[in-house]
Formats: C-alpha cells, structure tokens, sequence
C-alpha cells in the first residue's frame, strides 16, 4: 500500500512540476506584442503635381502685374509649370497658357498682362446673388498648373503693379478661412472664388462679425470649372468692426481670397488665409514696428463662450499680453482684442482657446488703401517655407520673423534668384529658443534687383516648431505680411490597411 | 425400379441436374432410389463438374440416364435439355390398378445438393391427387445439416426483389409452417411439376441461369392458370450450396449479379405494366441506395454487381418487352390473384431501424441485409433490451446530454437565436446561399476585393456541405456550428469519456464540464467558427487516437485515417490543430514506439493526411506558417488578450469576450488533481495529464505570439482556445478515470448511508464530487446568467448603402471603396457586388494588387494627397466608382476626401457618407491612343460580348495580372503591360473594333480542387468502418473463441460478403471490441461479452446464412458412414463440452485429405473432402490462399497486432512448412473418401509450445508464452471460456494433456493426413472472387 502510494505520488509530483514550469514561464514577462504593425507603414510620396490659383491681375483697381514663382524640390528633376488664364464663362480644361515654367529651383516673374473685360452677360450676375450680395464672373485671374520637380516646393504669389502687394496664390480646398477688419475700417468686402479643375464646384461663403453672430449667402455660388467668381459682400457685413469668413464647398474645391479696401476706388490688400479653426494657434510675423496691434478672434462654435488665452512669443522671451486668466469671447462670433503692449515687439502671437477659434493680427499700415497689415493664424513650417519673392522695394526691407513657441528652433535660411536657384547661394542658419522669436533682415543677393529673389526656409532636423512670417517695410511702414507656409516636397501619407470589418460591425 | 401402388396413375421423372455436387450427390441419388414411392424414370445431367459429379450419377444411375453439359449451363437449360434426353420418354408399363384413371407425367427436379426425403415424392403425388389443379408441387425444405430447421416452405417475393420464405432464421421446424396451401412459388429444389405444364410455360427461363427461375416459373404457372402447392408433408434436404456461395457460380456472372438481376427480371417480367412502372421505380431507389451504401462499406464488387444487375435489366428495354411480352398471357389475372402473397418490401421500415440504431449507437435489431459496426462496445448499456426506438433513443444519457446543453445554450444563446446570419469578432457574416459558398471555394480568382487567386479555405467546402444539408442555407450551418457546438461537444465528450469509465454519471459529468467551458463561450461569443469545430471535434479526435493506439493493426490503420480525418476537418478551420497533433504524434512516437506495431505508419498518417487533403491550401499555409496559430474568420484586435496571465491559463480561460469568471472551472482542475492520487487507471489518469499539460504549454506558447494575418493587417494576439480545450480534455480524461478510485474509496469505508457521508473519508469523496460537479453548474448558470456577451450579433444591419452594390444597367461595374476609421488607424475595404461575407477574410488578395491599392488608399486620405498623385485616376484604375463611410463619419477624413479633385460628395445621409467619381469607372477600360478612356461594359469577372471601340488602344483591366485572357473577334489579344502599374492586366487592343471576351481561367486550380475531393473520398473510404473481414476477425478473436464467435457471427455476413465455405466474417459488434487492445486487457466484463453478443446478434439477423448451417451440423449425426468421424476426445480439447458452435466449426476445420483451403470450408460430411488440422474456428475461412492457408488456420491467430494478413506473409513463420509436410505425409491415402473414417487423429488445433517463440513477433499472443495469456488480450478468454473452452495459448497445458503436441516445423507428424496428390480441391473449388476482393481490401 505504502508502495503503491509512492509510486502515485512521484507523478503527482512530476505534474505539478510540470504544471508550475508553465505557470512560471506564463508569468515571465515576456516583449510586448510587437506593436500593432500596419499593412502600409506611414510612408511619404513625392509631390508630383500642384495647383495654385490666384485671382489678380485683373480685379477691380489691379489690371496689370504678374506671378512670382519659386520652386524648391526635393530632388533633382524635370518638371514644368503652366500659367495660364481663367475663363469667366468657365471651361472643362484650363484657358490658353500666358507662360510656361521648366526651371525648377530659381525664382521666375512672370508679367501678366490684364485680363480682357468680362462679358457683361456674365459680370450681370449669377446664381447666389442677390440685392445685398452680389456675386458676378470676375475679371482675371490665373492658375498655375505645376507638374514634376516645379510641384515640389512650389510657390506663387501674385505682385501688384507697383511690386509692393503680394498675395499667395492658394492651392485649391474645400475649407477656407479668413480673420480681419470689417466693414467699419474696410468698406470694400470682395470674396474670389476660383476653381482650378474641371468640373464645377459649389461653394458657400459665411460670415462672423462683432455685430450678427452668423450671416451667409443664402445659396451656394457656383463656380464654374477653370473660372473665377467674385462676391462682394459690402451690404452683408455693413457696421460690423471684425469679420471672419468662412468659405467653403459641398462640391468640388476653390482656392480663395479676400481682398479690403478702404473704399471701392482703391485698390487695397489681399487678406491672407487663416488657419482652420483649432484650440492652440500661432500667428507669425508680427513685426517689430510701433503702433496699436488689434488682435482678431473669430469663434465659430456655436454655443457657449470661448475662454481665450494669448501668449506673445517675442525674442525676449513669452508673456500673457492679457493677463494668466484670458479673455471670454461669445460664441458663433468674431471679436477684437486690443493688444496695445505689443507694440514695437516682433513677436508671435500664441493663442490658446477653450474651444476652436482662428484669428488673426492687424498691424497699422498695409497696401494702398489697405485698412491695415495683417498677420493671420498660420501653421508652422513643414519640411520648407519658401517665399517667391519680396518686393520691398528700393526704399523697403523685408524679414523674416521667427518664432519657435514650443521648442528651440533651428532653421537654414537660403535664397535663390532668376538665375541661381536654391542652394547654390551660402545659407544662414538661424536659432530661436523656446519661447522666442528672432527676426532675420533679408538681404538682396548681389547682381539682382532690389527684392528679386526667393527665400527658402528650412527647419533643420531635430528642430522644433518653426512659425515664420515675412513682413515687407517701406518707409518704416508694414507693406505687408505674409505667413510662411509649408511647400512640401512630399506628402505624408498615412498607416491604412485593409480591415474586412470596415463597413462596421 | 420396383413400382409400388401409390399413385400409379402418376409418371415422375426426376431429373438431376449436377454442377460440382460430388459432395452431396452420393446422398441424393440414394435418397432419390429409395423413395417409397420410386420415380419412373431418372435423367441426371453433369453440367461440366470439375469434380465426381458425373462419375458418381454414372456409378448410381447407370450410364444410360446421364449425360454431360457445358460448364456454363444454366439451371433451367440443363432440365430443359434433360427433359428431352431419351431417358425421359422411356415409356412406363400402364399401372396395373385401375384402368380408366389418366396417366398424368410428372417432372421432379432435384438438385445435386437436396436430398429428399424417403417419403417426399409419395407426399407431393398425394398433394397432387387431391388437388387436381395444381400444376406445381413443392415440399418443405429443411436444412441439409442441421435437419430440424426449417429453411423454406414457400417462396414468394416482395417488392423490392428479395426471396421471401416468411421463415425466421435458424427457425427449427416444430411444424408452425406446416399445412399444405397454396404458394406463389416453391424452390425448385424438390419441386414437382406436371409435365405438361412444364411445356406449356416452357420451363424455366434459361435466360436466367440461376436464381429465382423458381418463382418466375411458378408465377408462369399461375398465368397459366395453374395453382402451385406446397405439400407441407413433403421435405427435402437442402444444402443450397450455390445461393450460400458454398461453391463458385460458374454458370455465367457472380451470384449476387445474378440474384438482383433475376429478382429484377422476374419482378418487372410478370408483374402488369401499371404495378410494373411502380416497381421500377421502387428498384431503382433501393438499388441506388443499397449501391451507396455498399460503396460506403467498401465493398466496391457488391456495389457494381447492384449496379450492374440494374442497368442489364434497366438499360434493355427491348429485352424486357420481349421477356414481358412472353409473360402477357394471364399475366393480369395471376396479379390479382397473387397481389396479396406479394409482400411489400421493408426497406424502408428497415431504413428507418436502422438509422434510429446508429443514432442511439444501440445494437441492430433485425437488420437483415445490413451489418453495421457498432464501433464503440462501451455504449451498450441496453443491451438487447426489447424497448422501442424511440424510448431507447430518448432515455440513453448521451441524448439527456445534448437536449440538457441545447437548452443551456439556447437560453444562453437567446439574443444570437434570429433567422439570418451572424456576424461580428471573427465571424464574416454567411450570406446568400449554399451555392455562393461552393462556388466561392471552387473558384481560382475570387472576386472581392482587388481580386484574390488565393485558394479558397477548405473550411469553406465544409460549411457549404452543411449548409447544403441544411436546406442551402449557410448562416444556418454557421449557427448549427457555432450555437450548436455546446451540445454538440457534449455528445462527443460523452462518447469519449465512454473509453475511459463506464459509469454513465461521470460520463455526463465529463461530457458537461467539457461543453461548458469558456473555451466554448468564448468562441461562441467571438464568432470562432474554427475553435468551435474543433471543439466538437476533438473528443472524437481523442477517441479515434486512442483506438488507433489500442487496437489490432488492421484496426488501428482504419483509426489512424479516421484521426486523419478528423484532425484534417478541424485543420480546416482551425490549422493550429495540426500543430498539436504534430506534436502529440511526436510523442505518442516515442512513448510508444517499442510497444506498438506499426505505430510510426499510422503516426504518419495521422500527421500527414491533413496537410494532403487540404493540398493546395495547406501549401499557401506554408507559405505563411503563422497562418498555423490562427483560425478561420477575421483577425482582429480586440478579440483575444494580448498579455493573458497564467492564471488564466491554468484556469482554462482563454481571455477575449465573453468568458465567464474564470473561477468556474476551478472544481474541473480540481478534480484532476485529485484523480493524481487514484490507484485505478493509472494509465488513463497519467495520459490525461500529459495531454493536460501539452495542451497548457501550447495555450501558453499560442498566447504569446502576435501574428500577422497572411492578407496583412495588423498583428493579432494568438487566442489559445483549441490548446485550452486539449488540455481540458485531458484534464477531464484524467478526473474522469479517477472517478473510479473515487467510488472505490467510498466504498471502502464499508458502511453505508449517511454514516459512510459523515465519516472522513466519506466526506472527502463528496467534496471533491461537489467541487467537481461545481465546474459544468457554475458554468451554466454564469452562462445562462450573463447571455452571450461579445462581438457576435445578428448581422442584418450590416450592409453597404443598395445604389452602392448594384450593378449598374448599363454594365459599368462599379466598386466601393469603404473608408473607416477607428483607433488613429485607417481601415479600408474594397467592395464589388457583395460585402464581405464567410470565407472571404481567407481569401488573401493578390499582393501586388493590394500594395497599389493600399498606395492608392493612403494617397486619398492623406492631406494634400492629390498633389503626390492622381487619385481620380488611381481610384478610377481600381474601378472604384465610390466612397464610402459609414457612421460616425470622421470629419478630418471627410474633408479630406471633399478635397480630393474628382471626387463629390453625393447623398450624404445619416448613416453614411459617399462620395462619388466624376468619372464613371469601370473594370474593363480601352485607353485610346488619344489618352481618353472608353469604359467597356463587363459583368462581375470578365466580359463576354462586349463592344471594344473602334479606335483601339490599350485594355485595360481593373484586375490583378495573370491567368487572364482576351479575344477580339475570337482573336486573342497579347498582354502588354498595364499603365496602372506592374500589378494590373492589360492588353494591345488593335484598331477596329469588334466582339470583346475576357475571361480567366486557371485549370491547374481545376485539378488541385478535384484532386483534393478524390482524396478525401479516399481517406473518408478508409477511415469509414467498413465490412469486416475474417482477418479482423481472426486478429480480434482469440482463435478457440473465434471458433465459436464465427460459428455464431457467420451468419452476420451478408450473402454478398460471405465467403466460401462461409467463412467467417465478424459480427457487427466482434469487431475487436475484443478490442481488447493492450491498455484494454484489464478483463472488464464489458469487454468479455462483446463477441458473443455480437455473434449472437449477428447471427439472428443473418442466420440464414452460410454460419448457420455450419454451426447446426454437428448436432446431427452424420448419416453416411463414411463421413469423417471425429473422434470426441480427439476433438477440441475441452472438458466441459464446447458449445455445439465449437465443435461443428473444428469438425468443419477437420480434414480429410485436402490442406488446400477451399476444401476447409466444405463440411466433408462424407469425408470426401475436408481440411487439415486447423485451429478451431479458423478452418472453415476458405478465403486465404490455399498453400498457405492450413498453416495460418493452425496458427494461432489469437493476437490481432502481432497477426499478418493472411498466408502471403506467412512465408517466414516456422508453421508454413506444415501443410506440404502433411501433404507428403505418406502414411495417408490419397482420397478422403477413401480415407479410415473417424481414424483421423485429432491433432491438436493449436501450436503447441515448442513452437520457436523466437520467431515470432514479439507481441505474439499466447502460442509462444502460454503462461502468459490470461493477460493478453488476444487470447483474453470471452463468454465461451465460461464453457471450458481453453485460451488458445493453452495448448500446451490442457490441449496437450490429451493430444500429442503437434511437431516442431520439420518433424513430421506422425498421424499427419496426408493431402491429395493432386490437390484437385484446388480446382475444383476456387475462391470465389469475392474471397480475393476480400483481401485485397
């Protein structure tokens, strides 16, 4: 018997042996999962086309000028970029080409004659107008239509006939808005809808002001394939002080712009676009000149106020212009805050809002007839910032404001011409700490004329958020800003992969 | 030929028809001269016997009266011919009686094996004088060998063909069937049939050779307005050596072609057309299933014989018309006279008998025509209990079983219980029909997605046989799978843990806590269709491993194709099974190795059929062996824990959704630990732990490793549900086999009642029962509790928006694309006509195909992504025309894609948003040389018919490359490479225009498929529990028992199977169920009945047959003195008197002079014939081959491993030289007949010990280790042992107390009979085919 119960429990024993080895090996930590790895790792693809509209020359006051062109790539490589007309009537392809561009890497300046009259059937008006907003084929206007090396890094701007107003040319999308003065400072409101492809877009144009928490035009405007459409929104944002624009479509994409003037006569300025609503924004650019600076908050969501905090990032370091408590903005509406300490500061102004908000800065100057020059929201560089060209002017300068809200900043800053292109020319590399903001005059290259050259700026590996603004001085007066936006050689592309549950489960 | 009085008005010819009859004829001829009532005159015809036959009715009757025929005379043409033989017109004197009384002739027709009666014709004339009109008379046929049974009075035929005599099997004549009547038809052996009616009906139809000429004639009679008589009085003898197949049918095809052919002819022949459509109809039926199911059995010969014997009476129609139309005379009135002797054919009551007793796994009842095995012995637990069906079927505990688990999982399962499919975790929904699913698993290139040439998921084939079973419906098969598996898993548990305990309560216990655990809920609630089929599967899997372990070699080949089987079904959902069988069989190999013959074969089979049968998708799994860990269904996050602790693991929780706490199980484990310490079934307890803890060490390895489905996608935690279930099925194996020690422990308290509850012990048995009875309650009640707790769902909800999957009218196919995304991930899914269904998550995309569209998906929602390409028209080459997002819609991502050039937003709804191309796409596009495209209408997968445009240009195809092909005009169009990329097909599309075709074809997929179902045909055929054979038999049965168990089994052959002789195949339930593998040999009383019961039952069902007349034929004394008497010491050795069954299968083992086998099976009743000493039981096998075939029947064939197959492997083995000693044996003479009667010696029947051991394999049974065989299984006495009957190993104990021990191999035996010189037996009785078919198999 007691035989017979050794020989049991010997096995038992070799059991539970057995049965602890796994327990143990089973507690054993042992390398996570390898993280879930996707079918299509977030990869980049090289930009091999581009399109760039902008509506001048050719709007009302502004009959002659001509597009800056600049394009940085990437890598070597053939490409080509056409210029060419719009049709006010609208076509399924592009007007007749005005020039064609092969050379990627140099900065082109391209004159653009005025356009030729709108037929008055079609500058009568169209759909989407009414009495108080009239919208009507505009005169002018041109695309750019950039494929191979000039896709990458491209960028345009359209100069005035005096060389001192610029504007970007906007890549097309479905979401545009725009943050500045009202009626009461610029009594000439024109909204130019353009879109660069084939097929008709629909588009909507919404308004915030200090006075009506929502206007909009009733109907969505359409704009016809290749064409462009100008609604002036004069009556609609009568007596308002700030204005916040919203443009989008529900068919198809335009690129956008907003141009104020004083007065329906003069020819005023091109309001750059702002960055999409968010909670955290960075408006680059503000120089150093003196005078009241007019901070612009437009609040889009709907109900409920925004509790709005604003940082100014300038070279001497950050600090809260309106005290650590912030401001409280009503909602669906947009809303000046006077920001007189910044004056004199180049800086950039960090905002920080409960919910989503875009805005932008007024500083006093700007183009002819312009109520002011404007610094807007704008995100911060990606891969490169290129500027096509900075037409100061004999008497003028330009600079480049660079600030880095986050985190210290490096940045090569380099400069090409008609005839050298990027990279031939000695770069300068700039450092901006965290929290600061550093301005770097911009010098003409030797051998060009005052203002003729293109600037490239790179955010150097390991770099934090870079914002930069380029701001145009005449005679100690702020010509005008300009955000320096992204021009990427690449687009990033992100992790997807094939789920069979994707219809939901 | 003195004439006697009676009835002389009356002339009799008797007419004998011969055919290798030398055996009986002697007999027959005198019985025929000393008739009371002598015939007038004899005519006897030799239809080319190869034996005596013709010099022995010469000798008899003179040379005068007979005359000889070709070999392959049939029945009928022999009496015809002999009927105009001069003989048979002798003229008679005038009787001397009473003038004026008309003469009235007669023909008797004997057969060379029916032996009348002295008084038989006189009682046939005295039927025949009182009943005038009787044109035939027939006697009463009883046995030849066994004179009390009655064999027939009577024949007629039912509807389906067969030869009824409405009397019992075995049935002893205790005069219940006498009386004299009126009869459809009498045998024509004995029958008496007036002369005239013979002419005028024209006899027998000799186009029928043989077999039921007899009732085709009588029924003729009846057209002719004649009655048929059977004189009840009268009786003959009958040995009804053809129809038993004692000898060969050489008269034209095999006996059972001839049999259903005959029944066929006669039937449709007399029967009136309307009766006669009817009985085709009902014929073909039976035939087709009967066919069937002959194939299944592997009887391959019967089953072309049935098939054969239809299509020759079926497929000549103008033969028919011409045997009808020479039927037509009275054929209407014999009908209706005769309607109510038709017996309607029991098929179907037998059908429906027979399947009621395969479900409840109980023995057949009278299952006449059909032998199944019972193949698990355990499962008798009402044995021969006379009770209904249907009581049977619902009291047996495995029923209670499953109806007590489908109302747990019903009630748990209530929220998934909708009509519809399923869907949600890793289930696809099934939509659509059966078809869809084989046509999906049929195809080469499947169209969903990108297009995919992956093979399709065998599991897929599965499903769709069962969803054809179903009605054709798929997601019905799915919920019978997935909702169905607890109560499925329970009824095989069940059956399993019948191999271990006999105790019905441990067994439901068993089969409970195993249904019920959270492996089991927790597929369910997942949607693991794989885990659940293997699930159900794997108690199975266990029980066929286990047999193949256990049981004889050829058994053991047949479970190691069902394991085979099995484990390739449960790799076909769930692949990770193959692992583990790998890995058990590894080692099983090395714990086994030494012990088990033929281990490593039957290994290799096991491991190896899975990977065959599911051939071209098992090498796509090669291809991506961490397909291994996975199982059918979507891979998804979420559905399995990525860091399971080992708790869990020990506890039996898989993790993932819808498991219950994971304490439920513990009582289980705790059982098991318990039984550790049991004294009982050490084997069993220490198997299932081993199992247990493999399985635990594969749930562990399985759990932590991440796979990467092949078609990508992110890793997925491996879920360790089938490893979890092994070792849970060990686990239960092992508390199950410890129960028993548990009882015995209670018991040994000695006291009874609440006292033995309350003393120590007691109370520690009933709380290891409590704790164990804790795991399946706690289970169930959590599970009922808590409902179905997971991904799964009815999936009625789950489809794309209608104007999305419609094929547009004018033939552009449009796909869209669906864009999701969830957890900062972006999912996207290409749709064509259908969402995904089941099967489809398998079917991997074409890599490159799926690259470019992953590029092209990742351009669409990136930002700015239309400037690094063109995303119309890299959506446009995928011929997306939409897409998709279903709610919540993600408003970056929408925007994004407002933004895409190309794209617009249409219909945006509550549920969805969609985009549309501006472009409409499609999956056929002509690149024209301008650059423009031209869509070209196409159906789902390629074009037929289609316009191409005149201008040419390039085709190009929104499909993945390869196996494509076009024509224009017939003409076909060369590939060129496609302006979407590498991975698209395109083709040089000259100017013109004209009639486009694209199709794709890939017949090598074709074959792959086909092949594939050819070898799971075979494996099935294999692994199906066929007929059994004698070797099965010889090798389950200890040879002295097999003696008897074949005397009594005998008859469960079926006609078609029996062999010469009627040798012996095994009873349903014989089949080694002295089974009695090794582990087995504890001698339980289960196992010491089943032979017995099997031959009992066997030979009620079929006592009819060969067996029965062997067994019967020593209670009767031989009447001839010459016949070969035995001596009784000599005989089998035993002491209290063998069973009758014994003694008649030693004497039918007893030689006179021909070791040659085919005379073993022949009883040499006149000692004429016989068989050489051989092993009792074993000499009546005629079917070995006949040199070798006396050396094995005197081997002990009492080990079923260590027994090769028959005398081809005998060469080696130090018996073969016995026989051609004896036959040189010089002390014996030539001739059996010739032969001292009942000098024979008896030698003993088994080897006696001096039999080189050596030589012998080493599990040889108990020959070679006498002492040792009371533990052998082979030799493991059974029920006939209770009579005295010695083990076989014992000879040299018991038998030779009395017998001299035979001689070693060399020596010549003293008294040894010596063979005939020529061996003419040889010749003379060949082995019929069936006997080679036979081994064959």
């Amino acid at each position: 018997m007691r035989a017979s119960l050794r020989g049991r429990i010997l096995p038992a024993l070799l059991v539970v042996l057995a049965l602890g080895a796994v327990y143990g090996a089973g507690s054993l930590r042992h390398p996570a999962a390898s993280a879930a790895s996707a079918a299509s790792r977030p990869g980049r693809a090289p930009v091999v086309s581009a399109l760039r509209a902008c509506p001048a020359p050719g709007s009302t006051g502004v009959t002659a000028g001509g597009v800056a062109l600049a394009a940085a790539p990437g890598s070597a490589g053939q490409g080509q970029a056409v210029i060419s007309r719009l049709i006010p009537a609208g076509a399924s392809t592009a007007g007749p080409a005005v020039s064609s561009v092969t050379a990627p890497g140099q900065l082109q300046l391209l004159p653009v004659t005025a356009a030729p009259a709108v037929p008055k059937a079609l500058a009568a008006g169209q759909a989407g107008s009414s009495a108080a907003v009239r919208t009507s084929a505009g005169r002018g206007g041109i695309l750019i239509q950039a494929t191979g090396a000039l896709a990458q890094g491209i960028e345009a701007e359209q100069t005035g006939p005096g060389g001192l107003v610029t504007a970007r040319c906007e890549a097309p999308g479905t979401s545009f808005w725009f943050v500045g003065p009202g009626q009461k400072s610029a009594a000439q409101i024109e909204v130019y809808l353009i879109n660069p492809d084939g097929q008709a877009a629909d588009a909507q144009v919404s308004a915030l002001t200090d006075e009506n928490p929502l206007v909009s035009s009733d109907t969505g405007i359409a704009v016809p394939p290749h064409s462009m459409v100008v609604q002036s929104l004069n009556a609609l944002l009568s007596s308002s002080q700030v204005i916040a624009l919203h443009v989008s479509t529900s068919v198809g994409r335009v690129s956008a712009a907003v141009r104020l003037a004083r007065s329906p006569s003069e020819p005023g300025g091109w309001l750059p676009a702002a960055q999409q609503p968010a909670r955290n924004l960075v408006i680059p650019g503000v120089p150093g000149t003196t005078g009241t600076r007019v901070l612009y908050v437009a609040v889009p969501g709907g109900s409920g106020s925004a509790q709005v905090k604003i940082t100014a990032v300038t070279a001497k370091g950050s600090y809260q212009p309106t005290g650590g408590s912030g401001i409280d903005l009503p909602g669906s509406s947009a809303w000046a805050v006077q920001l007189p300490s910044l004056s004199g500061v180049a800086a950039a102004i960090r905002v920080s809002a409960s919910v989503p908000v875009t805005a932008a800065i007024s500083v006093p100057g700007g183009a002819a007839g312009a109520p002011a020059a404007l610094a807007v929201a704008s995100a911060p560089v990606q891969q490169q910032g290129v500027i096509a060209d900075n037409p100061a002017g004999p008497a003028g300068s330009a600079e480049l404001v660079l600030s880095a809200p986050w985190a210290a900043a490096s940045v090569r800053v380099t400069d090409a011409t008609a005839t050298v292109p990027f990279g031939r020319e000695p770069s300068t590399t700039v450092q901006v700490a965290a929290g600061h903001t550093a301005v770097l005059p911009l010098r003409t290259p030797p051998g060009v004329k005052a203002g003729d050259f293109a600037v490239l700026v790179t955010p150097l590996p390991g770099s934090g958020l870079v914002y930069a603004g380029r701001v145009l001085t005449a005679g100690g007066v702020t010509q005008s800003i300009l955000p320096v936006i992204s021009s990427p050689t690449w687009v990033a592309l992100p992790a997807v992969g094939e789920s069979m549950t994707a219809l939901g489960s | 030929m003195a004439l006697n009085d009676s009835y002389p008005q009356h002339v009799v010819t008797a007419v004998i028809v011969a055919h290798d009859g030398a055996a009986w004829l002697p007999h027959v001829i005198d019985a025929l001269l000393e008739q009371d009532r002598p015939v007038q005159r004899v005519v006897a015809v030799d239809t080319g016997s190869r034996d005596r036959s013709g010099a022995v009715l010469a000798a008899k009757l003179g040379q005068a009266v007979v005359f000889g025929m070709d070999r392959g005379t049939g029945y009928g043409a022999a009496v015809s011919r002999a009927l105009q033989h001069k003989a048979a017109s002798v003229s008679v004197p005038a009787p001397a009686g009473p003038a004026g009384a008309e003469r009235v002739e007669w023909v008797w027709l004997l057969h060379d094996d029916c032996e009348p009666a002295p008084d038989a014709l006189e009682q046939l004339l005295r039927g025949a004088a009182e009943s005038p009109a009787a044109g035939v008379l027939g006697p009463k046929v009883m046995d030849w060998s066994d004179r009390s049974v009655i064999v027939e009075a009577g024949v007629t035929i039912d509807a389906v063909g067969r030869r009824v005599t409405g009397i019992e099997p075995r049935e002893v004549d205790q005069g219940q069937h006498d009386g004299d009547r009126d009869v459809l038809a009498v045998g024509s052996a004995g029958m008496l049939i007036r002369r005239d009616v013979w002419d005028r009906t024209g006899g027998f139809d000799t186009g029928m050779a043989l077999f039921r000429e007899d009732v085709d004639l009588c029924w003729r009679v009846h057209a002719a307005g004649y009655r048929v008589r059977l004189i009840t009085d009268a009786v003959v003898f009958h040995a009804q050596a053809a129809a038993r197949r004692r000898r060969p049918v050489s008269a034209g095809r095999r006996a059972p072609y001839l049999d259903r052919r005959n029944a066929l002819m006669t039937l449709l022949g007399n029967l009136p057309f309307a009766a006669m459509l009817g009985s085709i109809a009902r014929n073909a039926a039976t035939s087709f299933f009967r066919t069937l199911y002959l194939l299944l059995a592997k009887r391959p010969a019967a089953a072309l014989d049935e098939a054969a014997a239809v299509a020759a009476v079926l497929g000549h129609p103008l033969r028919l018309r011409r045997t009808r139309q020479r039927r037509a005379p009275g054929r209407r009135a014999a009908y209706n006279r005769l309607r109510a002797d038709l017996p309607a054919g029991k098929s179907v009551r037998e059908m429906a008998e027979f399947a009621a007793s395969a479900l409840s796994r109980s023995p057949q009842l009278d299952t006449a025509g059909m032998h199944h095995a019972t193949d698990d012995p355990n499962d008798d637990d009402f044995l021969l209990t006379d009770i209904g069906i249907v009581q049977r079927f619902m009291t047996h505990p495995g029923v209670l079983l499953f109806v007590g688990l489908a109302i747990v999982a019903g009630i748990a399962e209530r929220s998934l219980l909708r009509s519809g499919p399923l869907g949600g975790g890793a289930l696809l929904p099934a939509w659509g029909g059966a078809s869809g699913l084989w046509r999906e698993y049929w195809q080469a290139f499947h169209p969903n997605g990108v297009g995919s040439s992956a093979t399709a998921p065998p599991y897929l084939a599965l499903v769709a046989g069962l969803a054809t079973v179903l009605g054709g419906k798929p997601w019905l098969a799915v919920d019978v799978i997935l909702l169905g598996c607890v109560p499925l898993a329970g009824v095989t548990a069940f059956l399993a843990a019948g191999r271990v305990t006999r105790s019905a309560p441990v067994r439901v216990w068993a089969a409970a806590a195993y249904a019920l655990l959270p492996v089991a809920t927790g597929a369910i609630a997942a949607g693991r269709l794989g885990t659940a089929v293997v699930f159900v599967l794997l108690p199975l899997i266990g029980l066929s491993a286990g047999r193949m372990l256990t049981r004889p070699h050829q058994l053991a080949r047949r479970a190691a194709w069902a394991t085979g089987l099995l484990v390739a079904v449960g790799a076909a959902f769930a692949p990770v099974l193959w692992l583990m069988t790998l890995v058990a069989a590894a080692a099983a190999l090395i714990a086994f190795r030494a012990s088990r013959r033929g281990l490593l074969a039957n290994l290799a089979i096991v491991v190896i059929v899975p990977p065959a049968l599911l051939f071209p998708w098992s090498l796509q799994l090669a291809a991506h062996p961490s397909g291994l860990l996975l199982e059918a269904g979507v891979q998804q996050a979420g559905l399995a824990a990525p860091d399971l602790p080992a708790r869990s693991l020990m506890l039996l929780s898989p993790g993932g959704p819808g498991l219950p706490p994971a304490w439920v199980t513990a009582g289980l484990a705790l059982a098991a630990l318990a039984a550790l310490l049991a004294s009982r079934q050490r084997g069993a307890i220490m198997a299932g732990w081993f199992v247990a803890v493999l399985g635990l060490a594969a749930a562990l390895a399985v759990s932590r490793v991440a796979v990467t489905p092949a078609g990508g996608g992110a890793a997925v935690p491996g879920w360790p549900g089938v490893a979890l279930a092994a070792a849970a099925a060990g686990l239960l194996l092992a508390a199950a086999a410890g129960s028993e020690s548990l009882t015995g422990l209670a018991a040994a308290g000695g006291r009874s009642g609440l006292r033995r509850l309350i003393s120590g012990r007691g109370l520690l048995v009933a709380l290891l029962a409590a704790a164990a009875i804790s795991a399946p309650v706690l289970a169930a009640v959590t599970w009922i509790s808590s409902g179905v707790r997971g991904p799964v769902a009815p999936a009625a909800g789950q489809a794309a928006p209608e104007l999305v999957s419609a094929l547009p009218d004018n033939g552009l196919q449009q796909r869209t694309l669906v864009l999701r995304s969830a957890g900062g991930r972006i999912f996207f899914l290409l749709l064509r006509d259908s969402v995904p269904g089941l099967g489809d998550s398998e079917l991997t995309p074409v890599p490159a195909a799926q690259r470019a569209l992953t590029a092209a998906v990742a351009g669409l929602v990136a930002q700015n992504g239309g400037e690094a390409a063109n995303l119309q028209q890299e959506l446009a080459r995928f011929d997306i025309g939409y897409v998709l997002m279903q709610a919540p819609v993600n408003q970056a991502l929408a925007s994004t894609l407002d933004g895409v050039a190309g794209l617009h937003p249409v219909n945006l709804a509550q549920s969805f948003d969609l985009w549309r191309l501006d472009n409409p796409t499609s999956e056929v596009t002509v690149l024209q040389p301008g650059g423009s495209t031209v869509a070209v209408p196409s159906g789902w997968v390629g074009a037929s018919g289609s316009r191409a445009p005149a201008s040419g240009g390039i085709l190009e195809l929104a499909e993945p490359r390869g196996g494509w092909s076009a024509t224009l005009n017939g003409h076909p169009l060369t590939a060129v490479a496609s302006p979407a990329g590498s991975w698209a097909q395109a083709f040089r599309l000259p100017a013109g225009g004209g009639t486009l075709d694209i199709s794709r074809s890939q017949p090598g997929h074709d074959l792959a498929i086909a092949a594939e179902a050819l070898a799971a045909v075979v494996v099935a055929a294999l692994a199906l529990p066929g007929v059994h054979t004698a070797a099965e038999t010889q090798e389950a049965a200890p040879a002295p028992a097999a003696g008897r168990a074949a005397a009594e089994a005998g008859g469960a052959a079926e006609a078609g199977t029996a062999d010469a002789g009627g040798s012996i195949p095994a009873g349903p339930g014989t089949e080694g169920d002295a089974a009695a593998g090794p582990a087995d040999a504890s001698g339980r009383r289960r196992d010491s009945r089943i032979p017995g019961r099997g031959g009992r039952a066997g030979a009620r069902a079929h006592g009819s047959r060969p067996g029965r007349a062997a067994r019967s034929r020593p209670r009767r004394p031989a009447p001839s003195a010459d016949g070969p008497r035995v001596p009784r010491q000599a005989g089998p050795p035993e002491q209290g008197g063998p069973p009758p069954a014994v003694r008649e299968a030693d004497q039918l083992a007893w030689p006179a002079d021909q070791p040659a086998a085919g005379g073993a099976a022949w009883p040499g009743r006149d000692g004429a014939v016989g068989a050489p000493p051989a092993a009792p039981g074993q000499g009546r096998d005629g079917r070995a081959e006949r040199q070798g075939a006396a050396a094995q029947r005197a081997a002990p064939w009492s080990h079923p491993a260590g027994q090769p197959d028959r005398g081809r492997h005998t060469a080696g083995r130090p018996d073969r030289g016995r026989p051609q000693q004896a036959r040189e044996d010089p002390a014996r003479t030539a001739n059996g007949r010739a032969a001292p009667d009942g000098q024979v010696p008896r030698q003993p029947a088994a080897p006696p010990s001096s039999w080189p051991a050596s030589d012998q394999p080493s599990s040889w049974p108990s020959a070679a280790s006498p002492s040792g065989s009371a533990d052998r299984p082979g030799s493991r006495p059974d029920s006939a042992d209770s009579a005295g009957w010695p083990a076989a190993g014992e000879p040299g104990q018991r038998a030779g107390q009395e017998l001299e021990p035979l001689p070693p191999a060399g020596e010549q035996p003293r008294d040894w009979p010596r063979p005939a010189a020529d061996d003419r037996s040889a010749h003379r009785w060949p082995a019929p085919d069936r006997d080679r078919e036979g081994d064959s198999r």
